[in-house]
């Protein structure tokens, strides 16, 4: 069956009574990706789970004003993001204005987590990714495992291209260091 | 398509729970059909707890102002009481019946009530008053 293209969802959620179909078309097509996209950012299934829920339904609400300014993957990965960022934030915060470092919590998760199937080079790459900055972390993951173009990329996370190629460049050579392993890792380039 | 799917899965170190995939259509339709219900029915729902707490206030507060005085009414009484004892106390030995014209000003009462009584008493009266 072809897929339904962005446009043709976004006029058909638009039309008279059209509202439920156009939605359920939509989550078919991007619920998997959404939700490998936010499990890359937050690591447990449970709490994935929750946030592409949550991402849905703020979709639901923004989709009544969405008028193709941007395109609607893009879109919808940016709530998608900005979802997952802030879950981490609140997981950050401790009373009197006080934070606590999320990358400890997330190794932890790491090492619990029972829907993680990978080898240990896999689980070592993971690792590495876990001891990048926030914002290289997530254009990696980008990158690297949801292979996006820097141009999606770019809008998602309004940032210039050139910035975003700099930034995977730097997260590279760093898990390289981290691992001295990158030969047996696949497509890193 | 198939082949990007491939490689994502190679790369990919991560599972979900069987069949979790498989129920999420559902389960994401249900819940936004939830947020789409009529504003009415989630304004009822969302105040229930408010008005449960509403009701447990007013109860509170009839307990307060009808109930414990009927059940302890002594206390009010004894109240009443002292403040008789203390008129009778004032005017005990005076008489006090006045003149039809008798008619002091504040002042004249306060300059009165200074001279006639100790510092400590006068207050003791004002706190009552």
């Amino acid at each position: 069956m072809n897929e339904m293209d962005d446009d043709e969802i976004v006029r058909l959620f638009h039309s008279n009574g059209g509202e439920e179909r156009a939605f359920r078309i939509l989550v078919e097509k991007y619920n998997r990706r959404l939700y490998w996209h936010i499990r890359k950012i937050v690591l447990s299934h449970e709490d994935s789970d929750d946030i592409l829920q949550n991402t849905f339904v703020k979709v639901w609400r923004g989709l009544k004003e969405f008028r193709n300014e941007s395109k609607l993957f893009t879109w919808m990965y940016r709530v998608a993001t900005n979802e997952a960022i802030n879950f981490l934030s609140e997981k950050q915060r401790r009373p009197y204005g006080n934070t606590m470092e999320i990358t400890p919590l997330l190794e932890n998760r790491l090492e619990s987590d029972v829907f993680f199937c990978g080898d240990s080079i896999q689980k070592e790459l993971q690792r590495a990714v876990l001891g990048l900055p926030e914002r290289q972390r997530l254009v990696f993951n980008m990158k690297y495992f949801d292979d996006m173009k820097y141009e999606d990329m770019a809008e998602i996370l309004g940032v210039a291209v050139g910035t975003l190629k700099a930034t995977y460049h730097n997260a590279v050579k760093k898990i390289e260091n981290c691992l001295r392993i990158a030969d047996a890792l696949p497509g890193i380039e | 398509m198939r082949n990007q799917e491939e490689e994502y899965n190679r790369k990919n170190p991560f599972t979900v729970p069987d069949g979790y995939f498989e129920t999420l259509d559902e389960r994401i339709m249900s819940r936004v059909k939830e947020e789409a219900r009529p504003s009415r029915e989630k304004w009822l729902r969302v105040m229930r707890p408010y008005f449960g707490l509403a009701g447990v206030f007013v109860f509170a507060m009839l307990m307060v102002h009808w109930v414990l005085p009927q059940a302890f009414p002594v206390k009010e009484k004894q109240e009443v009481e002292t403040v008789d004892f203390f008129w009778q106390t004032l005017v005990e030995g005076q008489d006090v019946e006045f003149d039809e014209d008798f008619n002091p000003t504040e002042e004249e009462i306060i300059e009165y009530l200074t001279q006639e009584m100790e510092t400590s008493e006068f207050y003791w009266i004002a706190g009552v008053m």
